[in-house]
């Protein structure tokens, strides 16, 4: 607060009532991590917080300052980007978290979604496309490629089936069925467009049911110990 | 349909009374033009007064002997030989011609039992054929509980008497054995089928009714012990329990059980006689007239009651087929009363021969039940056969899900391992790269960064195609093709809605479609130059699924210009089965990929040797 309170531009934005976004870039690979960060510093909604390299970085700063984004690798040297995203979303439940990653479309996905994270990214994405990716998902829209809906599809199928194994463990909500339809048809290979026009609803809202999905997939009060234990033993990146 | 069925119901039974009632009414012809004898001269046994008297003529009393004199006048010696035929008479007659005797009935015909009467024939030889009067004595003996009955003499041709003659041998006689034939017969079925269904103690009891009536013919039995019509009586009373056992069955048709004092009966009742006979507490004649005949004549009546309660109360249909053959039985055992009352003539016992159409009827329920229980047996077999083939098919469906299933799992293991690979190292490499490039501005490092990672993707996503998601593959690379086109400012236009659904879809099905769209879409954007590019699935004629790239750029030149490129494409669409066109349009160029509704079983990826580089 007191640093960005030094820019004018931040004065415009508090008086205006939208505070900037503070935001964390963590990725431990160079070019790219320099690449984010001017990527990010070009952008007029946020602040670049700070740009780590690793973990324990990342982590003593969500330590002491307030953030509001985190966009993290999830492979670092010291540890896992997922437990950033845990550490976030424990500190500030309003905050969100973007994952990169340079295939986007398998399960350590949805595992960083299960974590708290309500979208990814590219590493080579392009800066406007990362720019529009934030602040669509700063607008409530989260993105979904037909891979990872036909991930969380067959997850929910397997959860589905044995009800008193996996259910009591979980917390999430059931998807609406509306939620579901969405869900099923980006996974057949639909567009938004095409999923908008066969359910009447208009395209801008396919991504806010995204987001809501992604909400009711974060596992809630599940400890730390048992989400690491069951988690990274799947985990490998 | 239902209405016509039971007209013919309707039609069978009466056609069933008329036949079953016939000997009710119906009286075998006697020979007509012949001499008739129908006056004698009668003296009872033990008298000494003859008087006359009109044939037929029934005795007085049971058991009794009786004298008859009867004559008749030849005017000339005939021609041909002549006979004397006696219709009916009952038991036993010994005849006489003109004081020769010429034939005693007890030598040459089967006496059953009690239900007698039979039919005699004389034939006549030398001096009876004089002409002149000719006298026939006969000495008639009765039976026990009938009384003595002789019909009017007949003097004829063989041609006139011999077929009346053999219809009452045929009737009288061998009918006679008919029904006992056919008695043990089913007795001898029921008591199969008893053996082999326990459970079902109606069959026991059939068998019982069966055995118990065959005490009827006791009298058959006279050639080899002679004593045997002493017996009679007692076989008569033994065979009582058959009306006991009668009201069993008839209930059990019903559906009801049998009480206990009814079982009982069938034993204590013709068991208490029996005792009383053989301890000589009753003489057996009058326990037979005072108490058997009475019991054997009125209770099939109650049957009948029963049966008719079960009809039409209880709605059973085997009640009907019972009730019909009781109520002729019935009828049968009425005219055996008056008959042994004396309130009708006529030598002939009835009753046994209804008998047999009561065990008739009761094998006809017999079938019909067995018809029901194999229809309900197959109508079961077809059932459970049903359900095996759901379980098959289940079964089947499970084992096919199991394997889809094991295949996804072992696709995923190894794309899983893949990818961490190719994650860890070259894909993170590769997007360090495009930074790098981008950094130092050499855009040709950059875009063949881009284009090594996108290609990547490209397989690493294929991976994880299964069978009918070609759409979902189709789906990856426009999500990888949409920021690319939109770096470019090139509009991508998509819709794979209309695009059939086409199985036996592999991985390198799956990767060789991706790379013939992206091939197409990167020419476009090479050669194009395109301005806008459209990708659209649709169905063709017969059912194989289009994939129509169209840009807005050059003109498609025809071939020889398109280079190795193109060689690709061809070939990968040859490989899927398929086929790949490229025209020119107005201003643009179309590439159309055909995909058969069904590709082809598991192809080997082509070597990259075959395909050449991208």
């Amino acid at each position: 607060m007191e640093s960005a309170s030094g820019r004018p531009g931040a004065d415009i934005a508090q008086k205006s009532g939208a505070a900037l976004c503070r935001t964390l870039l963590v990725e431990d690979d160079e070019p790219l991590r320099l690449r984010f960060e001017s990527i990010l510093s070009g952008w007029r909604g946020g602040r670049l917080v700070a740009a780590c390299g690793t973990l324990g970085q990342a982590m003593a700063i969500l330590q002491s300052e307030p953030v509001d984004l985190l966009i993290t690798d999830l492979r670092l040297p010291d540890g896992h980007g997922i437990q950033g995203i845990r550490r976030l979303r424990a500190t500030n439940p309003q905050a969100e978290a973007m994952v990169v990653s340079a295939l986007a479309d398998n399960e350590i996905v949805i595992a960083a979604i299960e974590a708290g994270a309500t979208g990814y990214l590219l590493k080579d994405v392009g800066s406007a496309d990362l720019i529009e990716a934030i602040e669509e998902l700063r607008a409530g829209r989260s993105p979904i490629s037909s891979s990872i809906a036909r991930v969380i599809v067959r997850r929910l199928g397997g959860r589905t089936q044995p009800p008193q194994a996996a259910a009591p463990s979980r917390e999430a909500a059931a998807l609406t069925p509306r939620e579901t339809e969405i869900l099923l048809s980006i996974a057949k290979g639909l567009t938004y467009a095409e999923v908008a026009e066969q359910l009447g609803l208009s395209r801008q809202t396919v991504p806010v049911h995204i987001k809501n999905i992604y909400r009711k997939l974060q596992v809630g009060n599940r400890s730390e110990a048992v989400f690491e234990a069951s988690r990274l033993g799947l985990i490998w990146l | 349909m239902a209405v016509g069925r039971r007209w013919l119901w309707a039609v069978l039974a009466a056609l069933a009374t008329v036949a079953a009632s016939t000997p009710l009414w119906l009286t075998l012809p006697v020979p007509q033009h012949t001499l008739v004898v129908d006056q004698a001269q009668f003296m009872a046994a033990g008298s000494t007064v003859a008087g006359p008297v009109d044939l037929p003529h029934v005795q007085g009393s049971h058991r009794a002997q009786g004298y008859y004199r009867m004559a008749f006048e030849l005017a000339q010696a005939p021609t041909q030989q002549l006979y004397l035929f006696i219709p009916m008479l009952s038991y036993r007659a010994v005849i006489a011609m003109d004081g020769d005797v010429v034939l005693d009935t007890g030598t040459n015909s089967l006496i059953p039992g009690i239900t007698l009467g039979v039919s005699a024939l004389v034939p006549l030889s030398g001096r009876h054929l004089a002409a002149g009067r000719h006298v026939v004595d006969i000495l008639l003996e009765a039976p026990g509980v009938t009384r003595g009955y002789l019909s009017p003499l007949y003097v004829g041709t063989a041609q006139q008497i011999a077929p009346y003659h053999r219809l009452r041998v045929l009737v009288l006689e061998h009918t006679r054995m008919m029904v006992l034939a056919c008695q043990l017969l089913l007795a001898i079925a029921t008591l199969m089928a008893w053996i082999y269904r326990p459970q079902e103690s109606l069959y026991g009891w059939l068998f019982l009714l069966h055995g118990v009536s065959t005490a009827s013919y006791a009298g058959l039995l006279a050639d080899i012990v002679p004593g045997v019509f002493g017996w009679l009586p007692y076989a008569f009373t033994f065979s009582m329990s058959s009306v006991f056992i009668l009201h069993i069955i008839a209930l059990k048709i019903n559906g009801t059980a049998p009480p206990g004092w009814l079982r009982a009966c069938v034993v204590l009742v013709p068991g208490a006689c029996l005792l009383a006979m053989a301890l000589g507490a009753v003489p057996p004649r009058v326990l037979l007239l005072a108490v058997v005949t009475p019991i054997m004549v009125l209770s099939p009546l109650v049957t009948v009651a029963i049966s008719a309660w079960g009809a039409l109360a209880k709605k059973v249909q085997e009640a009907w087929l019972l009730l019909l053959p009781l109520c002729c039985f019935s009828l049968a055992t009425l005219h055996d009363g008056a008959l042994i009352a004396g309130k009708v003539d006529g030598p002939v016992f009835l009753s046994l021969y209804y008998r047999q159409l009561l065990i008739v009827a009761i094998a006809v329920i017999l079938m019909r039940r067995l018809g029901l229980s194999l229809m309900r047996v197959d109508g079961a077999n077809a059932h459970l056969k049903q359900r095996l083939a759901e379980r098959e098919a289940e079964l089947h469906r499970l084992h096919e899900e199991e394997r889809n299933e094991s295949a996804h799992r072992v696709r995923s293991e190894e794309r899983h391992r893949l990818t961490v690979d190719l994650h860890d190292g070259l894909s993170g490499h590769l997007a360090s790269i495009i930074a790098l490039a981008e950094r130092e501005r050499s855009a040709g490092i950059e875009r063949t960064a881009r284009e090594a990672l996108d290609d990547l993707r490209l397989v690493i996503h294929s991976l994880d195609i299964g069978d009918r998601e070609l759409m979902a593959a189709l789906s990856g690379l426009r999500e990888r093709l949409e920021p690319q086109l939109r770096r470019l400012s090139v509009p991508l236009e998509w819709s794979m809605v209309r695009l059939p659904e086409i199985s036996g879809v592999t991985p390198a099905h799956a990767l060789n479609v991706l790379r013939i769209v992206q091939e197409a879409v990167t020419n476009a954007l090479r050669h194009g130059p395109a301005s806008h590019i459209a990708v659209r699935g649709s169905a063709g004629p017969h059912g194989e699924a289009l994939i129509v790239i169209d840009n807005d750029g050059v003109p498609y030149a025809g071939p020889g210009k398109g280079g190795a490129g193109l060689q690709n494409m061809r070939r990968r669409a040859a490989f899927l089965g398929g086929t790949l066109r490229i025209e020119a349009l107005a201003s643009g160029t179309r590439v159309t990929l055909t995909l058969p509704p069904q590709l082809s079983g598991d192809p080997d990826m082509p070597t990259p040797a075959a395909l050449g580089a991208q």
